[in-house]
């Protein structure tokens, strides 16, 4: 691949192997072409995309296939420019306009399903809710004070400019004067190249958002987020997957031994486990400066030296400590799986003569997912509000397209003080989170309805 | 013969694994021992170049500026145990009318709870920090309490509601029909049978807010009124001012707690942090 480019811009933009994707799923940045574009639609396209891709693989695989190569080009191909994802713009919107009919029709099939259990749902008597009552009185207030209280009042304070300098004013009631009489109607919402007095808090109505939403996607957090969170638990899966499996072949005492060596990572603190990883990854970085000619390569991790500087290495970096907390998550899924899967099964299946992938697949895997795919949901959460992680190496490598919303909203909120913007990213957060929630409440469901049966 | 070799191949995976999970946890172990260092390691070592416990006895004396360990260790288990109690007591009525009653706007209500339990802790940051300087509280114990128990209560509500939902119906109607009054059978039948799962949801509280640092640490600003876990943020904080292997040493005495109670337990968190996804 040496000889795709030969301009040493190539390697001065130091771009990611997997900066096509991000590209792919945003909008040309308004800066470099204000005027160009009537609407910015890319990202949406590239959820639709997402979404349609299975059905594309079954319908029409002429057209997968092409999506496939162009990305796979894409991502081996040196030169990272962004006009060079238009070779894939093309199946990609043949995918998305799968991707539409899709979820067009599982949103029909959701209301029709709806309507119909409406009508047969028990419906929640004044009986009840009358006993309810003393119950919900007490826990909701407290609930709302601890928890609704600190959203609802977050929310407020995105909608205003408060920042370190305007803290003052802010604590003086500022945020409340200013949002209520926003909300009244009685503060106008200034114009963007106002001159506003900064000592103090400024009602700016939602305008946060659109801001907020342009720089995160701009600087390629949002895709990241989803990006780390899919490669991440990606590979917490495979090793989770084949370390249940292994303890699950050992058996015996080992395997009790094997098995809790391997849930440690699982038991320490996030916040110490990213401190265990720091300390084995500087010591190779103070190495590259004090020892480095002379140990070369050769000191484990070596050839990591220098990773702070590349993204590509930083994500394996990562991606190498994240595997560590989370894998043991999965096994253990895995393992209680495992232990309900009755030894039978596997004599028919040896009997039938399958090998052990088909004894994998078509055996063990069904009968392990309602276990795991719980847990892969769970982790998923884990990764996209990974926050210690991010926290203590977005130091070392200063790149902040390379981190998740929560850490880049502590550092927005500790080192600048952006009281303002950081709680419009973390209602941003809240909102992405509400799909994940959806996921989780579907699975959640059949047990809760059975209550009730 | 492949038996024998697909076996040797499971052991050698194991192995390798394992040398994965221990390797960072060595490193700090072997930095912790070692009391040769004076401020951050310069060199890569497999074993300590002094063996000795002395960052250990000064950790377990000082941990950071002046102050003692004692006092550390009390501000920690006063901030995460008040917090785990405010966040279970003021959360068991609420789990309770969820598990129990139908009432108009349960079912959004569910998924807000379930919403509010898996935001980020730094989601509550920004507001809850103006909320307590507001109220003139920030810096005090109380405040910390109130910020650990505002992360721990969506979580342990969802958790206890899980434990309510799982009594059998009929024991409390039993209970109702022998003439105790609602709050008698919640107090005498369903509360002692739920337990279990209150007791996990307070463990995990516990550990959740025992271990946090660097959020808490946004909102003190005496160095005797931190908690454990954030002298360990201090330190890093500090640069290198003091010498890693204290930090070391500060990590595992934080994490050694929380260890243990996850191999104890490991089955039953499993379970709790599946958030009931499991189809029964």
């Amino acid at each position: 691949m040496q000889t795709t480019t030969t301009n040493p811009n190539v390697k001065r933009a130091n771009l990611p192997i997997w900066e096509p994707l991000a590209k792919l799923s945003s909008s040309v940045p308004e800066a470099w072409n204000e005027e160009g574009f009537i609407f910015r639609l890319d990202g949406l396209i590239f959820v639709f995309a997402m979404f349609g891709l299975a059905e594309t693989w079954r319908k029409n695989r002429f057209i997968f296939i092409w999506f496939a190569v162009d990305i796979l080009i894409l991502l081996a191909w040196q030169t990272k420019w962004a006009q060079y994802i238009l070779v894939a713009t093309v199946p990609l919107s043949f995918i998305a306009a799968e991707g539409i009919k899709v979820t067009g029709r599982s949103i029909a099939d959701w209301w029709q399903t709806r309507n119909r259990l409406r009508k047969d749902a028990v419906k929640s008597s004044t009986k009840e809710t009358r006993q309810a009552l003393p119950w919900l009185v007490p826990g909701l207030l407290f609930f709302f004070i601890l928890t609704i209280v600190p959203i609802v009042y977050q929310f407020a304070m995105s909608t205003t400019t408060l920042n370190g300098t305007s803290l003052r004013d802010g604590l003086q009631g500022g945020i409340m004067r200013e949002v209520l009489g926003g909300v009244n109607g009685q503060i106008a919402i200034p114009p963007e190249d106002a001159e506003l007095d900064r000592s103090k808090v400024h009602f700016v109505g939602l305008w946060n958002y659109p801001e907020t939403v342009n720089f995160l996607s701009e600087v390629e957090m949002i895709f990241f987020s989803y990006f780390w969170t899919i490669t991440s638990v990606a590979l917490q899966v495979v090793l989770g997957i084949g370390a249940g499996l292994l303890l699950w072949r050992t058996g015996g005492r080992m395997r009790k031994l094997w098995q809790a060596i391997f849930i440690l990572p699982w038991a320490i603190p996030e916040a110490v486990g990213a401190l265990l990883w720091l300390n084995i990854l500087c010591a190779v970085q103070r190495l590259a400066g004090i020892g480095g000619e002379k140990y070369g390569a050769e000191i484990p991790f070596g050839g990591m030296m220098g990773w702070e500087k590349d993204p590509n290495k930083v994500l394996i970096v990562m991606l190498m400590a994240a595997l560590w907390y989370g894998f043991p998550f999965i096994m253990l899924a895995v393992s209680a799986g495992l232990k309900m899967i009755p030894r039978d099964v596997f004599d028919a299946a040896a009997i039938d003569g399958a090998d052990s992938w088909q004894t994998f697949r078509y055996v063990t895997w069904p009968m392990l997912q309602p276990l795991v795919l719980p847990a892969v949901l769970v982790r998923a959460i884990f990764a996209f509000n990974q926050f210690y992680l991010f926290q203590m190496f977005l130091p070392y490598y200063q790149n902040i397209s390379m981190t998740t919303l929560s850490s880049f909203s502590y550092y927005v909120l500790y080192g600048g003080r952006e009281f303002a913007f950081s709680a419009t990213i973390n209602i941003i957060s809240l909102v992405l989170l509400s799909g994940f929630v959806l996921l989780l409440y579907r699975r959640n469901k059949t047990a809760e309805d059975a209550v009730y049966a | 013969m492949p038996k024998k070799f697909s076996q040797a191949l499971a052991q050698i995976g194991l192995v390798l694994i394992g040398l994965y999970v221990l390797l960072p946890i060595w490193g700090i172990l072997r930095l912790s021992f070692d009391g040769a260092l004076t401020s951050a390691p310069t060199e890569f070592r497999w074993l300590p170049k002094e063996p000795s416990f002395e960052p250990f006895l000064k950790v377990l004396d000082r941990p950071y500026q002046s102050v003692e360990f004692a006092t550390l260790f009390k501000n920690s288990m006063v901030v995460s145990s008040m917090a785990t109690l405010a966040a279970i007591v003021m959360g068991t009525s609420l789990a309770y009318a969820f598990a129990r009653f139908r009432f108009p706007g349960r079912k959004p209500g569910l998924l807000l709870l379930l919403l509010t339990a898996i935001l980020p802790p730094i989601a509550f940051a920004p507001p809850l920090y103006i909320l307590l300087n507001l109220l003139g509280i920030r810096t005090t114990h109380f405040g910390l309490i109130i910020v650990y128990a505002a992360f721990a209560m969506p979580f342990c509500i969802w958790n206890m509601r899980a434990g309510f939902q799982s009594i059998p119906k009929e024991l409390e109607e039993a209970a109702f029909l022998d003439g105790a009054s609602q709050f008698v059978t919640f107090l005498r039948v369903s509360l002692p049978l739920a337990l279990p799962s209150i007791a996990v949801a307070a463990i995990i509280s516990f550990l959740t807010a025992y271990s946090e640092f660097t959020i808490g640490w946004l909102f003190m600003d005496q160095s005797d009124m931190v908690t454990l876990a954030m002298a360990i943020y201090a330190i890093i904080q500090s640069g290198s001012a003091q010498p890693y292997s204290q930090l070391g040493s500060l990590a595992l005495i934080v994490s050694v707690p929380a260890i243990a109670i996850f191999l104890f337990f490991q089955n039953t968190l499993l379970e709790r942090m599946l958030f009931g996804a499991i189809d029964e």
